[in-house]
């Protein structure tokens, strides 16, 4: 029946996507507050009800696509919001395969991760506090997928932005927590910034910010290079590109199963959909495209030289998100938002597989430390262990594993589009993510000498508890099998046929990325070494010292900023204040000047008024005619 | 006959008589013996002209000035009773909480 | 100059120097029994001007209750308030410029005002007072008697105040 309808309706499905999280949201912090049980209950259901719909869209939506001759055009839905003479507001849903295939992201990792917090935040006395911000956060990211036009995206763009900030800063009574979450507000408001005025901008230039009108703009190049760059700036500040990146890493003060969903699979991706989003303004100007690109691979070495030298697991995976973000951007920039966009959904799985397997680990252990977990035993946590194996080789890019996929189409992309400058580095690149991957894998998963004292008190598996281990299995075999499904993709995506593997990309691919796992296992995997190869480099300080960013941050904040505050302080002070301070010490001067006639004795003042009234008594006298 | 302009001047004196107690005394309760002799010189004015101008407008007047006299007099004995009780002294030099 | 004249100025006399006695007195017991005599002078007056209801009042509310409100607050305040003490001589200065200058323009008024003159004075005071304070000035009467009351009223008050002070 629906194959047969030209146009079904999909509007009632898109009810079902869009407000159950609002809902839920609502309905836990206005009653259920207290109680948790029922909180996690609504939450967890919502959350269940829009992945069902959003899977029911995708299989009648995927039908229709797959039955169409032609690429399906977008089907919006939309009601009028703003309207003015010159612009108009919709606002509404926007329904094709790219928003399409973005819900099943984020919907799929929000029910995992919201099931996988049911263990992780066992006892927090906040969780229903956590399970709103969650279900608020999940709400906006879906109507920020589902938006039909720039000024909705950027609504919800800063609603993401504010449940980062307040998940960040969840456990607000650590100082770096609140540190963090201050942090990455700000940053990402920087690029912010650089977005809103880039839709003034368009609007100015077009009046419309309909994305379904972005095709037939007729934008002149340097009028589109403008718009596109600052919202590159959105992008670079939400996708924590280069130079904005440093907030991401800070980041990882939030709860694990947080940094999985926002900070790895969803809401830094945002930036990365919008790019594929705004395509067409991009495609307009080959210079944009080119800034884009630059700043990809940038991104994308210089994050992965960063986690080579971590000892805190998160960090590792905080920064090899930046990196595989970076792939996505530099992807785009070499002209196909295709592969970018296959790379954000297969990334966005074993990433978010990586930590919550950190997550678990972390949950065990109690720290962040790779060698501290590695003491505690981490690697004879089986499921966790092998998970993130299964996460490991995917990051990087081993057959037949989805980051292969991924990355093969990217690489292919580089090399035939792009300068062979680019290409090397991000081969590079590849190799760095191989070692610092499986870095982490080797310690943990190498005997401990002190092994032996804590496997006599403690029985049984030492694995986490089950609603825990059962998402890492799903992802894990999501990991595995959604690279298979490349062809599908990149039909259902653009229409476009399906590319075979081309082996004179992946072989030296995969070359590399064997020898960074030789020098990851000749490094770690048999002594029991803190420091390897690569940790000697004198090269290194460099990135251990975060490429001196923070440092120049600080500098500008505190240097030039509180300089120039300074200076204004001073003036204010001694300028305007004595102004105004004269005026006020003159008027209490008279004040207590005046206040001396006032001597307290009725007769002087009855004295006074006699005085006063006799002059004038004799004033009448001489002037009246009587 | 006694003319108008006697009589005023007889008043102007006497209130000029009870303004001087006023300022000059130290003393609430002669303060008030001077307030009562301006009052009766206002009266002595009223009465005067009520007869100058015929009817008997100006002693109805003076009717209300006694009862207001007598109604200021009693609160302000009572008044005076109270300062006595609080600072110990009738002395309005003394009474000079409210200065600058 | 006839008898009326010289009636005139006897009370003139009477009243004004009762004033400079209370001006003069050191005890104030005394100089309530001078505020007496100004007072009576001051009723002579006024049956010289054919006020004889107004002169009855006068010695009835201000003889008869006024001076012996005062005797009574006198002796509410104590001994040592009986004495009025040394004055300053800058005070005295001040106040008699102040008097003297106001005397003075109110005589130089009183001497170059032409006064209306050749009113009939009403023959029955006490008659014609009553009616009028009951039609014309029906309005004001009540409120005086209104102001009675309140003062009845707040002095009971103070006094209640005052007990509760010493206590």
């Amino acid at each position: 029946m629906v194959e047969s309808t030209p146009m079904p309706d999909f509007s009632c499905l898109m009810n079902g996507i869009f407000f159950p999280y609002f809902i839920a949201f609502a309905v836990i912090i206005l009653f259920l507050r207290h109680r948790e049980k029922m909180a996690m209950t609504v939450s967890i259901l919502s959350s269940a009800l829009v992945l069902i719909s959003t899977l029911l869209l995708f299989s009648r939506h995927y039908a229709l696509a797959s039955h169409a001759e032609s690429p399906l055009s977008p089907i919006t839905y939309t009601v009028t919001w703003l309207y003015s003479t010159s612009v108009q507001f919709q606002f509404g849903y926007l329904v094709d395969s790219l928003s399409v295939l973005m819900l099943i992201v984020v919907e799929v990792v929000s029910l995992l991760v919201q099931l996988y917090s049911l263990g992780y935040m066992h006892g927090d006395p906040g969780r229903a506090r956590f399970y709103a911000y969650l279900s608020l956060f999940s709400g906006s990211m879906t109507g920020l997928v589902i938006s039909p036009n720039l000024l909705q995206t950027y609504i919800f763009w800063e609603l993401v932005g504010l449940c980062s900030y307040l998940l960040i800063g969840f456990w607000w009574h650590k100082p770096e927590a609140a540190a963090a979450a201050k942090k990455a507000f700000v940053m990402t408001r920087f690029g912010d910034l650089g977005l809103f005025l880039g839709l003034l901008m368009l609007l100015h230039a077009t009046g419309t910010s309909a994305f379904s009108e972005f095709g037939s703009l007729g934008l002149s190049p340097g009028a589109a290079c403008g718009i596109s760059l600052l919202i590159f700036c959105g992008v670079a500040g939400k996708s924590s590109q280069f130079p904005l990146h440093t907030w991401l890493p800070d980041a990882m003060e939030g709860p694990t199963p947080v940094s999985a969903l926002i900070h790895a699979a969803t809401m830094v991706v945002a930036g990365v959909y919008l790019l594929s989003r705004t395509a067409p303004i991009f495609l307009a100007s080959s210079l944009a495209m080119e800034i884009v690109l630059a700043f990809g691979v940038v991104t994308a070495f210089v994050a992965a030289t960063m986690a080579c030298i971590q000892r805190d697991i998160k960090k590792v995976w905080a920064y090899s998100t930046i990196s595989q973000l970076g792939y996505m951007v530099l992807a785009f920039g070499s002209g196909s938002p295709q592969a970018s966009m296959f790379h954000l959904f297969t990334h966005a799985f074993y990433k978010a597989l990586l930590f919550l397997g950190a997550g678990s680990f972390i949950h065990h252990a109690g720290s962040n430390d790779i060698f501290e977990i590695a003491r505690k035993g981490g690697r004879r946590m089986t499921i966790t262990f092998w998970t993130t194996v299964v996460g490991a080789c995917a990051l990087a890019g081993l057959p037949p594993f989805s980051g292969f996929f991924s990355k093969d189409a990217i690489l292919l992309s580089l090399k035939e589009n792009t300068h062979p400058l680019w290409y090397a580095a991000v081969m590079i690149t590849g190799f760095l993510t191989a070692y610092y991957s499986f870095r982490v894998v080797f310690l943990l998963g190498r005997p401990q000498k002190v092994a032996h004292d804590d496997s006599h008190d403690s029985h049984g598996s030492h694995d986490s508890p089950p609603v825990m281990t059962m998402p890492l299995l799903v992802l894990a075999a999501a990991t595995v099998l959604v690279g298979f499904w490349e062809g599908g993709f990149g039909h259902y995506l653009a229409g476009a046929e399906h590319d075979p593997i081309h082996l004179d990309v992946a072989i030296p691919a995969t070359l590399l990325a064997f020898l960074g796992i030789a020098l990851a296992a000749s490094s770690f995997a048999f002594g029991s070494d803190e420091e390897g190869v690569v940790d000697r480099l004198p090269a290194m300080e460099i990135p251990r010292k975060k490429y001196y960013l923070d440092d120049f941050y600080f500098w500008v904040t505190h240097k030039v900023v509180l300089g120039v505050s300074w200076v204004c302080a001073y003036v204010d002070r001694h300028f305007v204040d004595g102004a105004v301070n004269g005026v006020a010490d003159t008027v209490r001067w008279a004040g207590n000047q005046c206040s001396r006639l006032q001597t307290g004795r009725v007769q002087q003042y009855l004295n006074t008024l006699v005085l006063l009234f006799s002059i004038l008594g004799f004033t009448l006298y001489l002037t009246v005619k009587f | 006959m006694i003319t108008l302009q006697e009589y005023l001047t007889v008043a102007a004196l006497l209130f000029s008589l009870g303004l001087l107690i006023v300022l000059f005394r130290n003393n609430a309760i002669s303060i008030l013996m001077g307030i009562e002799l301006m009052l009766n010189a206002a009266n002595i004015n009223f009465v005067a002209f009520s007869q100058s101008l015929g009817g008997l407008a100006g002693q109805v007047f003076a009717l209300f000035v006694i009862v207001a006299a007598a109604a200021e007099a009693a609160v302000a004995i009572a008044i005076i009773v109270l300062m006595y009780q609080n600072l110990g002294t009738t002395d309005v030099e003394k009474a000079k909480n409210l200065n600058g | 100059m006839g008898v009326e004249k010289i009636a005139f100025y006897i009370l003139s006399a009477l009243t004004l120097g009762g004033g400079v006695a209370i001006l003069f007195s050191v005890r104030l017991m005394r100089s309530v029994v001078y505020l007496l005599v100004s007072l009576f002078g001051v009723a002579g007056l006024f049956i010289l001007m054919g006020a004889d209801f107004l002169a009855a009042l006068q010695v009835l509310i201000y003889v008869g209750g006024i001076t012996v409100l005062l005797v009574f607050g006198l002796m509410l305040t104590g001994p040592s308030q009986f004495q009025n003490q040394e004055e300053n001589r800058l005070k005295a200065i001040t106040s008699g410029v102040c008097s003297v200058a106001i005397a003075i323009v109110l005589l130089l008024i009183v001497r170059k005002t032409q006064w209306p003159t050749g009113g009939v004075a009403a023959s029955e005071t006490a008659g014609g007072i009553g009616r009028l304070l009951l039609t014309q000035n029906v309005f004001a009467f009540e409120i005086a008697s209104v102001l009675l009351l309140v003062v009845l009223v707040g002095v009971a008050l103070f006094m209640r105040l005052a007990r509760s002070n010493r206590s």
